[in-house]
């Protein structure tokens, strides 16, 4: 009894800042962006990026416990009978989160209706801490789905993109690649940087010194690794001597450009492969020449200075087709998508199993429904974050 | 000081048990004893272990001020049911694969410990394993705590942290306009 009275006295707040965000680092973002109506305090809290790091840290492990991915159909306004390729292309982005443990519904995170004849197709996404990098065949849109934030990138209609969200600042970059004229085999890369620390760079794509050591392949926007490496397939048929082969990769330390050689399994021909992040791990999906019925995986260590190790053996996937690597399940198996399908896969070598048609999923938000005249998806593994856009 | 022995063979004996002992006592503000593993204390409270090594644990109760009975109980409570729990396959599997995981989900053993508590006893709780540098306990209890916020809303989240709102009536109209999305339910 004289301890509750005691209590009452306490002012002005029960309890100190530190406290208070060691219980908001819990939360998700949803709840956290109502509590900034709260009092100033917890808006500071929520705006401060020394605590939107830590709640990313938390928001990643809480992803390794329990993995969702980030689901982005692509839809059309209505079929043109007799058209091979589409002219109807929907301007309107939408993004769903979708978890194993619920394979039949999508959570409605974030949708955005753009002007009519912004772009007529949307291209593969890229995709760092929660930000989604939306290439389209006019301008590139980045995205923060849980903030429900978007911002469009000045004269970018490059889709060779790449995205890289940096430490706690806040500060992101992105870096496109720009064909030298009247040289096919030459190409060099610009650098696009918003946020804080982005200085006097903040309002136009600066130009990288130097041609690339090899030019990169078409309609590839890059892999991000541990925030640092960004990852681009290597195009030979662009290659004046025809020989290069292998993975392009940009230090964003030093803006420096290094080559990772393709698994020696592989052959030497070819070089029709799939990369992905898992655990921080570089992870390569192709065939191997010896074996043509199975798709095998590696994957790859980076360390944080970017010392790389060897192409290890993980998995083989008998799959006609090559699937994306999404995220280890938490009954063992590996998520893998491709196409219009998210499958589970259990080591060492077994069939694929349907875990979830995306064309089926119904998702919630203001009804429950289905995707009306779909075309493609979008899928990445995803972790919410605070991370604020800044342009 | 000492508790009243008498002879310098129980002296001895005396001697030969501290020696021994693998508990602590520690005594709470209102002056109430509890026991605790002193290997568990040590593992879960940085400042127990410091206490510990360092020889400024007494054994007639080291003195924590700041940390009422009942919090001290259930702090005691916490680090016996913790030295019992087997860490699960989960944790092990995932502390080898990510080295640098800060951030675990409590465990169904841990949940129950916190769901049991009282509002008070619960906020009471993170403020001691906060003084104790309970990491553990200290993300068991903010989780509840983030839990029990989820639903709520701003105005019953003030009321439980006994915060102030500072904004103005524009301020706050304002804000909730800007962000009438999170505003809604799931």
């Amino acid at each position: 009894m004289r301890q509750r009275k005691r209590r009452f006295r306490r002012t002005p707040c029960y309890m100190s800042e530190e406290m208070i965000r060691e219980i908001m680092v819990w939360l998700p973002v949803k709840s956290l962006i109502r509590s900034r109506s709260v009092c100033k305090a917890w808006q500071a809290i929520i705006s401060d990026p020394v605590f939107i790091l830590a709640h990313l840290h938390c928001s990643t492990s809480k992803w390794e416990q329990d993995p969702c991915v980030l689901i982005s159909p692509h839809t059309l306004d209505f079929f043109l009978p007799g058209e091979q390729w589409p002219s109807t292309f929907s301007n309107h982005i939408h993004f769903y989160q979708w978890r194993p443990s619920s394979p039949g519904v999508a959570k409605f995170l974030h949708a955005k209706k753009f002007i009519d004849g912004m772009f007529t197709q949307v291209y593969n996404f890229a995709y760092c801490d929660g930000l989604v990098l939306t290439p389209t065949d006019n301008l590139l849109y980045l995205f923060n789905p849980a903030t429900r934030d978007a911002i469009s990138l000045p004269h970018s209609n490059n889709r060779r993109s790449g995205i890289s969200v940096q430490g706690g600042s806040g500060r992101q970059a992105f870096y496109r690649t720009i064909d030298a004229k009247a040289n096919l085999y030459r190409m060099g890369m610009e650098v696009f940087t918003v946020g804080e620390g982005a200085g006097d760079d903040a309002s136009f794509w600066k130009e990288l010194p130097g041609d690339l050591p090899f030019p990169i392949k078409k309609w590839q926007t890059a892999l991000t690794v541990k925030r640092r490496f960004l990852f681009w397939r290597i195009d030979r048929a662009r290659h004046q001597q025809r020989t290069a082969r292998g993975l392009l990769r940009l230090d964003l330390s030093d803006e420096s450009f290094t080559v990772t050689a393709l698994p020696d399994a592989m052959g030497s021909r070819n070089d029709a492969c799939i990369i992905d992040e898992l655990h921080g791990e570089l992870c390569l999906t192709a065939r191997c020449s010896e074996t043509t019925a199975a798709a095998t995986v590696w994957a790859m260590e980076v360390d944080d200075d970017g010392r790389q190790g060897q192409w290890e053996r993980r998995y083989s996937v008998r799959f006609p087709r090559l699937c994306h690597v999404m995220a280890p399940l938490p009954d063992g198996r590996l998520l893998l998508w491709n196409m219009t399908d998210l499958y589970g896969y259990e080591a060492p070598e077994l069939e694929l199993e349907p875990v979830c048609e995306m064309d089926e999923i119904r998702y919630e938000g203001r009804r429950k429904r289905r995707w009306k005249n779909l075309w493609s998806f979008n899928v990445k593994p995803y972790t919410e974050s605070l991370v604020r856009l800044t342009a | 000081m000492e508790v009243d022995k008498g002879k310098g063979e129980a002296e001895e004996t005396r001697k030969v048990a501290e020696a021994d002992r693998d508990t602590v006592t520690l005594k709470s503000s209102d002056g109430k004893l509890f026991e605790v593993s002193k290997e568990a204390a040590a593992r879960l409270s940085t400042v127990l272990a410091g206490m510990i090594a360092g020889g400024s644990i007494d054994d007639n109760g080291t003195d924590l001020k700041q940390i009422g009975s009942e919090a001290l109980e259930n702090v005691v409570d916490y680090c016996n049911k913790h030295a019992n729990s087997i860490p699960s396959a989960a944790l092990i599997s995932s502390s080898i694969s990510f080295n640098t995981a800060p951030f675990k989900e409590p465990e169904e053993w841990e949940r129950k410990f916190v769901d049991r508590l009282s509002h008070d006893a619960l906020f009471d709780l993170v403020e001691a394993a906060n003084f104790l540098g309970m990491e553990r306990l200290l993300d068991v209890t903010c989780h509840k705590i983030s839990e029990m916020m989820k639903g709520k809303s701003p105005d019953q989240i003030r009321e439980v942290f006994n915060i102030k709102n500072d904004y103005t009536k524009e301020e706050l109209e304002e804000i909730r306009q800007e962000l009438a999305w999170a505003f809604y339910d799931d």
